[in-house]
């Protein structure tokens, strides 16, 4: 029981990183329908950057973090406004491919600056663990990931929102070109978002990594990542916010239980098989838009 | 206020829609636009909001003035900023937003200062909106969508409104109901408009002055009530022939007596 209960907080724990990473892709899907397939290797890149601030240069941590976020800030407008600039007009698939060819470049990157070895990140938490009630025991690190995430997500959906430039990305995301006839700056907008994805992005870095060491190959947290956006529905905020915690459970459990009968590996297989039977059976999401249509 | 002078439009630098128009809209008129399917009405509007520039247009001779500024180069949110609002053909609402967050949308390039009693006067000219304010404006029926995409452009304290086709798919009770509201924010806020409409008779109704365009041209202007007199006009855009009486089909010949202008 006790045991269950443990597999149950530490996917909730990882999950809550899934839907962080997520608002990414769904922000820049519903303003653009451009699927970023970057994310993953920002995610990394942050973690890098925010290695070297700390343990290379021996920033403080605190000042460290912000630093790190702020070059994830510097890094969406840097791709906004040099990169995505001179596609406008282009076929979106060609943006797409863009974005994949991008995350190999990135790579590279990450490989040539800090190598292949497995880095291991500042710690930043305290080790140790609480017991509840005798039956499960939790590390701190888990129950400060659940916090942060959740005090995150809630200061993003504040400021999508409640405030005019949330109101100027939803209109945006609905009908670009309406949006611009009503006086909304849309490139604004579009660094705007893509400035917050690379943050929530550079955010998730960070913590996932306090966990999972930092190497370039945990860039694949992105396409978990997109699991949980495909599956909340590509449009839809909530959907993502409730997906990634369900999704990171179901991860742990079928690793704790299904892993002895087929030699290990459901981990990483269990979001993309229920990826592929939610496609299968709601091809828009559980809770993406299908589109409005008046009867 | 708002001249266009000997405007050419090309799409993708090729293909010649408009071909040299100049028209005016004066302060506090009403001017309609008419025209057959593909005449080019909308292409105007969209040279003067700036919609052009998304959708590989160019004003490529000629030039747009508002208020006595050349505008034929700007964004469209610029445009909209100097007081142009454009509401687009098709209802182009904001879907998946409340009626409230819609018309919410028009007041953020204006930052907050009227904002609230803009909501309220908006919800004066359209009480229907009022009792939907929460509702997802997707759902709302064609005459309230149409309702809410002209609150929104009121929201953002136009000088000028470029209408496209407000009367498109609308049941005629609801129609007149629109053209009345419209008429009462012309007079009472002092907002020009320029009317793009395929229903002649009630935009001739509610305008000074008209122009009529045909394959990128402009072959007939003037003002309403002397065009409402116009032969031409009344067999081509209001289907009478002689004053008032409907023909009937028996007197009709086999072939239509097709109209060249120049």
């Amino acid at each position: 029981m006790g045991k269950i209960l443990n597999y149950i907080i530490a996917g909730l724990a990882n999950g809550c990183i899934y839907s962080l990473i997520a608002i990414g892709f769904v922000l820049i899907y519903k303003s653009s329908s451009i699927l970023n397939f970057a994310q993953g290797a920002i995610v990394i890149l942050s973690a890098f950057v925010f290695y070297s601030f700390t343990i290379q240069l021996g920033i403080p941590i605190v000042i460290a973090i912000l630093l790190a976020l702020a070059f994830g800030a510097l890094l969406g407008f840097v791709i906004e406004r040099f990169i995505l600039d001179r596609l406008i007009g282009q076929p979106i698939l060609a943006i797409i491919i863009l974005t994949l060819a991008f995350s190999e470049f990135l790579k590279g990157i990450m490989n040539l600056g800090w190598g292949t070895d497995i880095l291991s990140a500042p710690q930043l938490f305290p080790r140790g663990n609480i017991t509840i009630l005798n039956i499960a025991t939790l590390d701190y690190s888990r129950i400060a990931f659940l916090v942060i995430t959740f005090v995150l997500i809630s200061i993003f959906a504040i400021f999508y929102n409640k405030t005019k430039i949330g109101l100027a990305m939803k209109a945006t995301s609905d009908d670009t070109i309406a949006a611009g006839s009503v006086g909304i700056r849309v490139r604004r907008v579009f660094a705007v978002t893509w400035i917050i994805s690379c943050i929530t992005a550079a955010a998730g870095g960070i913590l996932v990594t306090n966990v999972m060491g930092i190497h370039y190959k945990v860039a694949e947290i992105g396409y978990k990542a997109m699991a949980v956006a495909l599956v909340g529905g590509l449009q839809s905020l909530p959907g993502i916010i409730i997906i990634g915690p369900v999704m990171g459970i179901l991860e742990f459990l079928s690793a704790a239980y299904l892993d002895p009968l087929v030699d290990g590996g459901m981990r990483d297989l269990a979001p993309f098989i229920i990826l592929l039977i939610v496609l299968i059976f709601r091809p828009s999401g559980i809770f993406g838009w299908e589109r409005i249509e008046r009867i | 206020m708002l001249e266009l002078v000997n405007v050419e439009v090309r799409y993708h630098e090729v293909i010649l829609v408009i071909r040299g128009i100049s028209l005016e809209v004066q302060q506090g008129q009403i001017v309609s636009l008419l025209g057959a399917n593909g005449a080019g009405k909308t292409t105007i509007l969209k040279a003067i909001s700036g919609i052009l520039h998304h959708e590989d247009g160019k004003v490529s001779e000629g030039f747009v003035k508002f208020e006595g500024k050349r505008i034929d180069r700007l964004e469209s949110y610029a445009i909209a900023e100097a007081g142009i609002l454009h509401v687009m053909e098709g209802r182009r609402i904001f879907e998946h937003l409340s009626v409230e967050e819609n018309l919410l949308t028009g007041a953020i390039m204006h930052g907050n200062v009227r904002t609230h009693s803009d909501l309220e006067k908006v919800y004066t000219y359209f009480p229907k909106l009022a009792t939907v304010r929460k509702r997802t404006s997707g759902y709302l029926s064609g005459g309230e969508q149409q309702m809410v995409v002209i609150g929104r452009a009121l929201m953002g304290q136009p000088k000028l409104f470029l209408l496209d086709e407000p009367s498109l798919g609308l049941a005629p009770l609801l129609i007149k109901e629109i053209f009345d509201i419209l008429k009462t924010i012309n007079r009472d806020e002092g907002i020009s408009m320029l009317l793009v409409e395929q229903n002649a008779r009630i935009a001739l109704d509610s305008s000074n002055y008209g122009y009529v365009l045909e394959n990128g041209r402009i072959v007939l202007d003037g003002l309403s009530d002397k065009l409402k007199q116009n032969e031409d006009i009344k067999e081509f855009y209001l289907g009478l022939s002689e004053l008032g009486s409907r023909r009937s089909y028996r007197d009709f010949k086999h072939y239509s007596r097709r109209k060249r202008w120049l």
